[in-house]
């Protein structure tokens, strides 16, 4: 206890110098929270849109399709998707189903034909148009069951289209046929996803079925859990309550899986993870030197101090830890404030969500990310940024306070 | 004494602190240098990708190709003629001849654990020069690349993977010739090339273009010719004019032959001020650390320095140069490092492909993460770094210079 | 109507069409014909002004079966309508004219028109262009024939012909065919690649005369490198040198 006093008076007696180390510290410790919730808030951000575009909270898909992929074999189906809608949305613990299917299609246009993307969803419960990410710019959402589309902003623009306008899309079909079929844009959706920058447009999913000649069926189902919900668990739910609905034979056609069992995503949250921590260590070492020159300094400068602490029978370890105290106060301090101040920064940006195109734009697809990102930091990692920085604060002040201890009382109270 | 001198002498005086301030700036530098490249580099990866392996700096193609290229027609050749007439006015440039046409590859339980088919792009090249124009050659995983007269096939080891087929394993190709005739043949799988081009990892199959040339009846002809440059815009558009010229091919840059995937990147420069942003401030806390001490420990001096008649410009002046000084050793140190490591970058890159095999094929990044050289980027750097050394070092000079001469030496 | 259905219908009407429509008996003397005119009877057989087929497809893979009803329309210059009759693909239709192929279907407003290499494009997903709808000019100015002797194919004799291509603008480099000596329809082909791989095999059953003509009312085609994947069609009505209106092979009038 005496020795923290003792640090602490110490600390201050030399006011602009820890500041000085203290404001060092304190930047670290802000670029870190910043760059920490911003890397949270992208992850968050990243999963929301493939949750909520792509596979659901668990994805629901015939096993066949998933074994074949690479050919896309249409007529691998989810079969009687209207049944297992119902059986899923009335299961407890289910929060939503909602179909999905997707497929290539060309546009028909001046005898040229333009690759495109097809998404037929249910208007109605699909979070590709409630979601947070998704803007009805103009227009309205088409009826269930008619040819009624919605098209992406660029899409739009490519090919001059707006509410009104009509385009012959070409497909082929779950029959190994293929057809062709008129559409009305409706409306424009624009949806704050990487992965919907380009040319899609959206259907109703019984017209799409009718239109790939699958049927009142989709290609998949995406499944949307309670809030809070174990993914494991919940896949295991859905399987479950399908078997007793529809049996065990046809359940078993299907594959159920959590949403990272479906998606590559989870390899680059690895990755995000090792880079930011490697940030982390880069900006924390940049502290250090300035804590390390500082302490460096106040050990030069107070050898008279020092000798006169060993005459007095304090022993080397005891100097080292009196140093080391310090230095771990200072830190302490730094950051703490830095914290603080990351902290209201965060909270204030979480709020009012960040512009990441203006600041910073990667655009990588098959990672969905949006244009407006929500940082964010969970208290262990508050925690983990405290612990980082006091540790590497100790480390950069292990020298100069090894320095101290070594100083001969004598040889310090004869010098001038 | 000259004012310069001096600074630099004072520099030398307290060795350690300038050596730590100085090492600041240097980390600084170091990680503002590779943090730029990578982030420059995953942007422009794509395309460098698409150059390195697909496109080239441009192509040359037959009149009427270009429009049907997705088709992968077999209808617009590019005959001897005027495939001499490339060849001569490209002499001393990077520049090989493909073709490039749809395939079915068939594999049975001969070899392959089991039997089916997979839709595939067949490319017939020339060995040789196929080496100097795509990186293609270069990333060989297992087995080897192609030579002139084999009569075996390299495949992208995606295809590889999904079709469970080792080196030696024989697979049967069918496709058409010159005229839409059906050709099959049976080729051994005699390389297996990892890129970092996913679309070319999954969809390729290799073969030399004398034995395509004889299975196809091409007669001789190619489908396109791709050269690489370090022109680029306008330049390079004059060049391919200078390369097509007297034939009737047409010129097409890697920027118009790649249309469609570009459009569906959208990509954007990306911005990594933010990091040199904190980064220097945190290297700037750290210099004005050591100017205060600096000034403080030698406040007598400068009293001395001002009753000798030195004004105060010239003090401040001193100090700057200091900054300076020290900023320059930083900076020095950290361009050495920095281009150190960032070449190490650029050639190897950081691996991560096991991570990325799922994504999206859009881009084309397989997951090696490599840095790029962006001059424009280290030299930002390089003077910001020296810009921030020189500022930071007015504010603690200034405070010492408010103080009376007398009063300083008083002290 | 199924990818490899058309596909194989339009390469099954090709090659049942060769049938004669007059048999033809041998030459009174002792020996074979010349393989000129075994070829040349099974050829005009095919000449006739204008023609209307129904037939049925039922094309298996390893995926399943699928099955398919169409009607064909020809006349002599080589245009041909297709209209699908059941299935899903109900209403729609190819119109080939020339080197042109149009496509309508019921659901969409344009007429689609296939040029350049779509033309080389799989009909309708199936293993067979749209180029394969067309076929113009005579065996022997396309091949070089050679008569290798009998054979017989499902009790009937036939003679055993090679077709070797002078173009390598044919599809086919070589086919190897079986042509009844009775009826002159050509029962079982062979289709090789130009390494002489046999990639595709058909076999034509069930003779029937209509209009004095030897027409092959089943055939199967097999594709030899996918195992397991064939293409039946069989015909349920033939009609030749019946009137046809201009306005089935007009392209303005497909959405009749």
């Amino acid at each position: 206890m005496k020795l923290i006093h003792t640090a602490w008076r110490n600390m201050w007696r030399n006011c602009g110098r820890t500041i000085l180390s203290a404001s060092a510290i304190f930047c670290s410790t802000l670029a870190l929270c910043f760059l920490l919730a911003l890397e949270t808030g992208f992850i968050d951000d990243m999963k929301t849109n493939i949750t909520n575009h792509v596979t659901g909270d668990v994805r629901i898909m015939n096993k066949k399709y998933v074994e074949n992929e690479r050919i896309m074999p249409l007529q691998f189906f989810v079969n009687d998707a209207q049944k297992t809608l119902d059986v899923l949305n009335k299961t407890g613990g289910i929060r939503n189903a909602t179909p999905r299917t997707e497929t290539a299609v060309s546009i028909y246009r001046n005898g040229e034909q333009i690759p495109c993307k097809a998404l037929g969803i249910d208007f109605g419960t699909s979070p590709i148009m409630s979601g947070p990410n998704s803007h009805l710019v103009g227009g309205t959402i088409p009826s269930p069951l008619s040819a009624g589309v919605l098209v992406t902003p660029s899409l739009a623009e490519e090919l001059s289209l707006k509410p009104g306008s009509r385009f012959t899309a070409l497909t082929r079909t779950a029959v190994s046929g293929s057809n062709g079929k008129t559409f009305t844009v409706t409306g424009i959706l624009s949806l704050s996803d990487s992965d919907f920058s380009g040319r899609e447009f959206f259907a109703d999913w019984r017209t799409m079925g009718e239109y790939l000649r699958m049927g009142d069926n989709a290609m998949q189902i995406q499944v949307f859990l309670d809030k809070g919900g174990n993914l494991d668990a919940g896949a295991k739910l859905a399987r479950s309550s399908l078997e007793k609905s529809i049996g065990a034979q046809k359940t078993d056609e299907l594959q159920i899986v959590p949403w990272y069992g479906a998606s590559g995503f989870y390899g680059f949250v690895k990755i995000a993870g090792i880079v930011f921590l490697i940030y982390g260590v880069i900006f924390f070492a940049l502290a250090s030197t300035v804590i390390f020159n500082t302490m460096m300094m106040s050990v030069l400068e107070r050898k008279k101090e020092i000798g006169t602490l060993g005459a007095l029978g304090m022993g080397k370890r005891g100097i080292i830890s009196l140093f080391l105290t310090e230095a771990s106060l200072i830190a302490l301090v730094g950051t703490l404030a830095g914290l603080l101040a990351g902290g209201i920064l965060v909270a204030l940006w979480g709020h009012f969500g960040f512009d990441v195109e203006s600041a910073y734009g990667t655009d990588i697809k098959g990672l969905g990310y949006s244009k407006l990102i929500y940082p964010a930091l969970t208290v262990s990692q508050y925690l983990a940024i405290l612990i980082t920085g006091i540790c590497m604060s100790i480390a950069a002040c292990y020298l100069p306070a090894r320095m101290a201890s070594k100083i001969e009382p004598a040889e310090a109270l004869a010098d001038r | 004494m000259n004012g310069f001198k001096m600074s630099m002498l004072n520099i030398f005086r307290y060795r350690k602190r300038s050596m730590i301030t100085a090492s600041a700036i240097a980390f600084g530098v170091l990680f503002s240098i590779i943090m730029e490249g990578i982030l420059i580099g995953s942007n422009t990866d794509t395309e460098r990708n698409l150059r390195d392996y697909e496109t080239g700096e441009g192509k040359l193609y037959a009149s009427g190709y270009f429009k049907e290229r997705s088709m992968l027609p077999l209808d617009f050749f590019i005959e001897r003629k005027d495939r001499d007439a490339i060849e001569t006015n490209a002499k001393d440039i990077p520049i090989t001849s493909r073709t490039n046409l749809s395939s079915e590859l068939y594999f049975n339980e001969d070899f392959f654990p089991v039997a089916g088919s997979v839709t595939s792009v067949l490319t017939a090249v020339d060995p040789a020069k196929d080496a100097r124009v795509f990186r293609t050659a270069l990333k060989v995983d297992s087995g080897r690349w192609l030579k002139a007269g084999d009569t075996g096939v390299v495949i992208g080891s995606w295809l590889a993977e999904d079709i469970g087929a080792k080196i030696g394993y024989v697979v049967t190709v069918e496709c058409r010739g010159r005229g839409s005739f059906y050709q099959t043949f049976d080729a051994e799988i005699i390389g297996i090339v990892k890129t970092d081009d996913p679309v070319v990892n999954r969809n390729s199959v290799f073969i030399d273009q004398v034995y395509a040339d004889s299975l196809l009846a091409l007669g001789g002809a190619v489908t396109e010719y791709t050269f690489r440059s370090s022109e680029s815009g306008a330049r390079l558009d004059a060049l391919g004019a200078k390369i097509a010229d007297g034939t009737g091919v047409e010129f097409y840059n890697w920027k118009k032959v790649a249309e469609e995937v570009m459009k569906l990147l959208n990509g954007k420069q990306s911005n990594g001020g933010i990091f040199l942003f904190f980064i220097f401030i945190i290297a700037a806390v750290g210099i004005t650390n050591t100017m205060l001490m600096a000034v403080m420990e030698r406040k007598s001096e400068l009293g001395m320095l001002r009753a000798l008649g030195f004004d105060k410009a010239y003090i401040r002046t001193l100090f700057l140069m200091e900054g300076f000084g020290i900023g320059l050793l930083g900076t020095a140190a950290g361009l050495i490092l920095g281009c150190a490591v960032n070449l190490f970058l650029v050639r190897y890159g950081i691996d991560f492909s096991g991570l990325f095999r799922d994504l999206d094929i859009g881009y084309r990044l397989t997951g090696v993460i490599r840095s790029t050289w962006d001059f424009k980027s280290i030299m930002q750097t390089a003077i910001g770094a020296l810009v921030i050394s020189t500022v930071v070092a007015w504010f603690p000079s200034g405070k010492i210079l408010k103080d009376e001469v007398a009063d300083i030496l008083r002290k | 109507m199924s990818a490899t259905a058309y596909a194989t219908a339009f390469a099954a009407i090709f090659m049942t069409a060769l049938a004669s429509f007059a048999a033809q008996p041998a030459t009174a003397e002792g020996g074979a014909p010349a393989v000129a005119d075994i070829v040349k009877k099974l050829e005009a057989n095919r000449i006739y002004d204008t023609s209307s087929m129904d037939a049925k497809l039922a094309v298996s893979n390893q995926f399943g079966i699928t099955a398919n009803e169409f009607t064909v329309y020809e006349r002599k210059s080589g245009d041909t309508l297709v209209v699908i009759t059941s299935g899903s693909d109900r209403g729609q239709k190819v119109l080939r004219q020339k080197q042109n192929i149009y496509l309508y279907y019921p659901e969409a407003e344009d007429v689609i028109w296939l040029k350049g290499s779509a033309l080389k494009d799989s009909m309708m997903g199936s293993d067979f262009s749209y180029e394969d709808l067309t076929d113009d000019g005579t065996i022997l100015d396309r091949f070089d024939a050679q008569l290798l002797g009998e054979d017989t194919f499902d009790g009937a004799k036939c003679w055993h012909i090679i077709l070797t291509a002078k173009a390598k603008t044919e599809t086919y480099a070589k086919q190897e065919i079986l042509v009844d000596q009775t009826s002159y329809v050509m029962r079982h082909a062979l289709l090789f690649s130009a390494a002489g791989k046999a990639i595709r095999e058909l076999s034509a059953s069930d003779i029937k005369t209509v209009n004095g003509k030897n027409i092959a009312f089943s055939s199967v085609m097999k594709d030899l490198m996918k195992k397991n994947t064939s293409t039946t069609m069989t015909l349920t009505r033939v009609e030749i040198g019946i009137p046809l209106s201009g306005k089935y092979f007009n392209r303005e009038e497909l959405s009749w």
